[in-house]
C-alpha cells in the first residue's frame, strides 16, 4: 500500500489504543462519562427521577403484605424449616432488594443500545475509538447506583416500619457476594444488550428474560418449591446462589462453610458470563455492521 | 480503474470497495409460505460497486450523487459503521477492516439533518461527553471545547439544552464534536441538509476554513451541486454505487460546452414533454425534465444538452407555445455540475431519489 506512511499518520493521531494502562484508563473514563451523561439526562425529567426512586418501595409493599397474610403473621415455622429463618418480612425484603439489580442487567443494560438508537446517537458513538461496551457498562453503572439509592430508601423505610432481623456480622460477606453477583449479572446484561443491538423489538426479550430470572430466583419463595429441573437451571444464573448466600449471612450470621460454596460458584459464573457476554456482543456487533442494521429503529 | 492523481500519500484510498444490501420486501406475515415470492425477496442492491478513489491530504473532496446513489454507504464504510463485502479502504494509513480504532481516532464525522446529539444535554455537556469517547484528558477537553465554542460562535448559549437550539446551531455543535480530537480527516455527510440559507452559508465557510486554513482532509457528500462547485477541490460523481467521473469542478463542467446547453423553466409541462422534445431535437444527447414545485412557485425545468443551441432555441419555443405551455425563462450556456451529471448518467441530482 503506497500510503502506509507511518511518519504521516503518527504525527496526526493522538489516541491511546491496545492493551495498556493509558488505554484502560481512557476506557474507564468513558464508562464513567456515560454514567454521568445518563444521570444528566435523567435529571432532565425530574418527575420520572422521583418516580423511579420511590417505585421500588411501592412495588415491595404488596409482596410484604401478601407474605404476612399468607403466613398469618410475621413468623412461619414452615418457612424456617425450608430456608432456616421464619421471619417472612426479612426473607422477602432480602429477596426483593436484589430484584431491582436483576432489572439493571436485563432492562438497563439491555436498553442502553436501544436508548442510544432512540436518541439518534448510536452511530455517533460508533465512530468514536472507545469500546461500544463502554456505553453498556456506563448504563449498568448508572443503573446500579440508581438501584442502590432505591434499595437504601427501601431499607430505611422497611426497617423503621416493620423492623428487620439482620445480623451485623453478616453484612460484609453479604456485600462481597453482592459484588460477585453484580459482575456475573453485568456479563448477563452484556448478552441482553447484544440482543438489543440485533433486534428492533429487543424489549420483548428483556421482558421474557426478566420474568424467567424472577421465577428462577428465590425472591419471594424458597428455591425448593420449584421443580428439580428449574432448580438446576437456576444455578446457571447468579441471583439464586447469591440470594441464598446473602440470606445465610444476613439472617444467620457469619458462616465460613457457605463462603467457599457460594463465592466459588459466583466467581465461576462471573467469569463465564463476562466472557460469553463479550463474545456474543462482538459477534453481534460485526453482524450488525455487515448487515447495516445499526440505525434500525 | 483507479481515479485520482498520483501522490505518495493519500488520506483516504478505497480499493475495490463494494457493499451490497439484501432487499427485503415485507409481503405479510405468511409470506414465507409462498416460495416463489420468497425467492424474489432475495434481491440484492449494490450500494457500492468496486469503488476506487484516492483523496490527498488537505484536499476538499466532494462526492456528488442523488439520494440512494451510495454516498452515505461510502461514508459509513470509511467510518467503520459498515463492514464492506469486498475490498477495503485505507484511512490515514489505517485499514478500515483491521485497524478500526485508529481509523475512528483519525476521523471526525458530521451527518446532516438528523438527531445525532443529546437534546436534553447542553452543548457543553454533549461535547464533554464525546471528548471522553475520543479518549481526551478532561483538562485538554475543556480547553478544546472552549476554543471550538468560540470559533463556532456558540459560547453564549453553550449551557443551554440542545432542545432549545435551532437546526443550524445543532449542526454547529455536531461540527464541534467532529473537531474535538482535532482529527486529520473529516467525513461530512450532507452537512447542510435542512438548514436555512444563512446557516448553510456559515457551515460552508467553516468547511472551507477547515480545509484551507486548518489543513484537514475533507470528504463531503452532497446532492447540492452549487455546494460542491463552490467548495470542492475535486468532485466525484457517484451513481448506482459506481464512480462515474472524478475531476475538478471546472474540468467537469468543461465536459458540457456552453454552446450545447439550453435550460427552459416551464409551468405545468405535460408528462410526455421529454419524448416530444427528443423527437423534435434528434441531435440532442440529453433531454431531461426536472419537476419543480409549482405550489411553492418553483417551475419545472427542461434541460437539453448536445447539438447546436442556436438551432434548438427556436424549435423549443415553437413546440412549447404550440402546446400552450407557459415559459418562465430560457437560458443558454453556463453549465453546472448537475448538467455534467445529467450528461454522464441521464439522471438528475436533486432530492427525491433517482429520476
Amino acid at each position: 500500500m503506497d500510503n502506509n506512511n507511518e511518519d504521516y499518520r503518527l504525527r496526526e493521531v493522538k489516541c491511546p489504543t491496545g492493551f495498556n494502562w493509558s488505554n484502560l484508563k481512557a476506557e474507564l473514563r468513558a464508562v464513567w462519562a456515560a454514567n454521568i451523561k445518563d444521570w444528566k439526562i435523567e435529571f432532565a425529567y425530574p418527575e420520572s427521577f422521583f418516580r423511579q426512586l420511590i417505585s421500588p418501595l411501592v412495588f415491595l409493599l404488596p409482596f410484604l403484605l401478601y407474605g404476612l397474610v399468607l403466613v398469618g403473621g410475621r413468623y412461619s415455622d414452615d418457612l424456617a424449616q425450608l430456608v432456616g429463618t421464619g421471619d417472612i418480612v426479612t426473607f422477602i425484603f432480602t429477596g426483593y432488594m436484589l430484584m431491582g439489580f436483576i432489572g439493571t442487567a436485563v432492562w438497563a443494560m439491555g436498553f442502553s443500545i436501544r436508548m442510544e438508537r432512540w436518541f439518534g446517537t448510536l452511530e455517533a458513538i460508533y465512530v468514536t475509538p472507545t469500546s461500544r461496551l463502554g456505553q453498556v457498562l456506563g448504563m449498568a453503572l448508572h443503573s446500579t447506583i440508581h438501584q442502590s439509592i432505591g434499595t437504601l430508601i427501601q431499607f430505611i423505610v422497611i426497617y423503621l416500619t416493620f423492623g428487620l432481623a439482620l445480623k451485623i456480622e453478616g453484612i460484609l460477606p453479604a456485600l462481597g457476594i453482592f459484588a460477585l453477583m453484580m459482575i456475573a449479572l453485568y456479563g448477563f446484561g452484556i448478552v441482553v444488550s447484544a440482543v438489543g443491538l440485533l433486534l428492533k423489538e429487543g424489549w420483548m426479550v428483556s421482558d421474557g428474560l426478566y420474568s424467567i430470572m424472577m421465577i428462577l430466583s428465590p425472591v419471594a419463595y424458597p428455591l425448593t418449591v420449584l421443580p428439580t429441573v428449574a432448580q438446576q437451571i437456576s444455578t446457571a444464573f447468579p441471583t439464586a446462589p447469591a440470594l441464598i448466600g446473602m440470606r445465610s449471612f444476613l439472617m444467620e450470621g457469619y458462616q465460613p462453610e457457605v463462603i467457599i460454596n457460594v463465592f466459588l460458584h459466583l466467581i465461576v459464573l462471573g467469569a463465564v458470563w463476562i466472557l460469553f457476554g463479550i463474545l456474543v456482543f462482538r459477534l453481534v456487533d460485526v453482524y450488525v455492521r455487515k448487515r447495516g442494521m445499526l440505525k434500525k429503529f | 480503474m483507479v481515479y485520482g492523481e498520483k501522490s505518495d500519500v493519500f488520506s483516504i484510498q478505497t480499493i475495490n470497495l463494494t457493499k451490497r444490501f439484501a432487499k427485503k420486501k415485507h409481503r405479510g406475515f405468511f409470506s414465507f409460505l409462498r416460495r416463489e415470492q420468497s425467492k424474489k425477496n432475495n434481491a440484492v442492491t449494490v450500494a457500492l460497486d468496486k469503488v476506487n478513489i484516492k483523496i490527498r491530504p488537505r484536499e476538499l473532496f466532494g462526492l456528488l450523487g442523488p439520494n440512494g446513489s451510495g454516498k452515505t454507504t461510502m461514508i459509513k464504510c470509511l467510518s467503520t459503521i459498515l463492514i464492506p463485502d469486498e475490498g477495503t479502504a485505507i484511512v490515514n494509513g489505517f485499514d478500515i477492516r483491521k485497524e478500526t480504532s485508529m481509523v475512528r481516532a483519525s476521523l471526525g464525522m458530521v451527518v446532516g439533518g438528523e438527531r445525532t446529539l443529546y437534546w436534553k444535554l447542553t452543548a457543553r455537556d454533549n461535547l464533554m461527553y464525546f471528548s471522553s469517547l475520543y479518549k481526551m484528558h478532561k483538562r485538554h477537553a475543556k480547553d478544546r471545547i472552549e476554543e471550538l465554542l468560540e470559533t463556532l460562535q456558540l459560547s453564549e448559549r453553550a449551557d443551554e439544552r440542545l432542545e432549545d437550539y435551532s437546526t443550524g446551531m445543532r449542526q454547529k455543535v455536531a461540527i464541534a464534536r467532529a473537531l474535538l480530537h482535532d482529527p486529520p480527516i473529516l467525513l461530512l455527510d450532507e452537512p447542510t441538509l435542512g438548514l436555512d440559507p444563512g446557516f448553510a452559508r456559515q457551515i460552508r465557510n467553516q468547511i472551507r476554513d477547515l480545509s484551507k486554513k486548518q489543513g484537514k482532509t475533507v470528504l463531503l457528500t452532497t446532492h447540492y451541486m452549487d455546494e460542491a462547485d463552490q467548495l470542492c477541490d475535486r468532485v466525484a460523481f457517484i451513481n448506482n454505487g459506481e464512480i462515474v467521473a472524478v475531476d475538478t469542478p471546472n474540468r467537469l463542467k468543461a465536459m458540457v460546452k456552453e454552446t450545447e446547453l439550453v435550460e427552459v423553466s416551464v409551468y405545468r409541462p405535460p408528462a410526455d414533454i421529454e419524448k416530444q422534445l427528443r423527437s423534435l431535437l434528434p441531435e440532442a444527447e440529453v433531454v431531461k425534465l426536472i419537476p419543480g414545485d409549482e405550489a411553492e412557485g418553483v417551475p419545472s425545468r427542461i434541460k437539453i444538452i448536445g447539438g447546436t443551441t442556436e438551432e434548438h432555441v427556436g424549435k423549443i419555443i415553437d413546440a412549447l407555445r404550440q402546446k400552450n405551455i407557459r415559459i418562465g425563462s430560457l437560458n443558454v450556456g453556463v453549465p453546472t455540475l448537475e448538467d455534467v451529471f445529467i450528461k454522464l448518467t441521464g439522471a438528475k441530482l436533486t432530492e427525491g431519489g433517482m429520476q
